[in-house]
């Protein structure tokens, strides 16, 4: 029983790790990719990349593909269904934890009553209208973590689909044309012994 | 990502929690006919109840209030077997005095007192060990229709 929950608690430390790093290097990413673009530095992404990106994390791979609405959006959709999910489940755990104990109580009742003294059937009525209120919370937070995990995969699979078949094709075109038109170049330069930067591009 | 939301839909979303029942707690039942009376001769109480199914029941507790909203008023009971009594009487006389005493109720100035009686079956077989089972005569709002008048002066 104490391993099971050792067990169980290493799960759920290892899930809320990996969670919490993903969404940093996701969101230090953005910012490095939109750090870039302040730069007006474009590099062409590969398709392979685009697909990598969005397997590490939904909407990435859209993102530095040039569609930045699609992407974003995948995103942050991603982000808020995990962090409900994240949120629910503790708040789940949290609220067993104190049903386990009352309904421990409950049963006990009828041998061996309370601390108070012996058991009644007026106690066991409120315990019991308790644990049906208790009953329900959980209900409802189980079921607001399965639809919150089931939209989590739903936008992760969405996200891989559309960076496979069709994300790249026409993100990588497009940014290959803006490229060709509008490639600046970043470089540093000195002249007359003053560090500098220069700006090149091609019309 | 994959194997992270994989990991949340195998551990996160297994339901660890069942619902509570209270079937065991319906095998037990309540007295019947509970008449309160009050003998200003003998300034005490009366209490008599009927009882058809009596398997299991070891003592009864019979309890009074200065509410017909029996929790909201104070309280006082009295089991009705003693130690060293053999039989399972379905009557007790209470002394008023000491019923308005475990109720903190001596008004000098009040001549005369409602009190609200109720019983309940208490328990001890395989399933319960002195549980005292539900009270007689209660509503729906927890209201009580036997009660003995007491008249001081």
């Amino acid at each position: 029983m104490f391993k099971r929950e050792a067990m169980l608690n290493m799960l759920r430390a290892l899930l809320v790790a990996g969670l919490s790093l993903l969404l940093f290097a996701s969101s230090y990413g953005v910012s490095l990719a939109q750090n870039e673009e302040d730069f007006v530095r474009e590099s062409i992404i590969s398709k392979r990349d685009a697909v990598v990106l969005s397997l590490l994390f939904p909407g990435l791979g859209q993102m530095t593909a040039g569609q930045k609405i699609k992407g974003v959006s995948l995103f942050l959709s991603e982000a808020a269904s995990l962090v409900l999910f994240v949120n629910a489940h503790e708040n789940y755990r949290t609220k067993l934890t104190t049903y386990d104990q009352d309904m421990e109580e409950y049963k006990k009742l009828a041998k061996e009553g309370t601390g108070y003294g012996r058991g009644s059937y007026s106690q066991a009525s409120l315990i019991y209208k308790d644990l049906k209120d208790q009953n329900k919370k959980l209900d409802d937070l189980d079921t607001l973590r399965n639809a919150a995990i089931i939209v989590a995969a739903g936008v992760y699979a969405y996200n891989v689909i559309d960076a496979i078949f069709f994300s790249s094709s026409t993100g990588e075109s497009r940014r290959a044309d803006k490229t060709q038109k509008s490639r600046v170049q970043v470089s540093s330069t000195i002249v007359d012994r003053t560090p500098g930067v220069l700006l090149t591009k091609r019309f | 990502m994959a194997p992270i939301i994989i990991l949340a839909i195998i551990y996160g979303c297994s339901k660890d929690h069942s619902a509570p029942t209270f079937s065991q707690y319906e095998e037990t039942s309540e007295p019947t006919d509970v008449v309160a009376a009050y003998d200003k001769d003998d300034d005490s109480i009366n209490v008599a109840w009927t009882m058809e199914d009596t398997d299991g029941v070891e003592n009864y507790l019979v309890a009074w209030s200065d509410s017909n909203v029996f929790d909201e008023g104070k309280p006082g009971d009295q089991y009705v077997k003693e130690v060293g009594d053999t039989e399972l009487k379905k009557e007790i006389t209470l002394d008023a005095t000491d019923v308005l005493k475990k109720m903190d109720l001596m008004y000098a100035d009040k001549d005369s007192f409602i009190v609200y009686f109720t019983v309940s079956a208490v328990y001890t077989n395989v399933e319960f060990f002195e549980f005292i089972g539900p009270r007689a005569v209660v509503d729906r709002n927890g209201t009580y229709a036997d009660s003995a008048l007491i008249l001081r002066k």
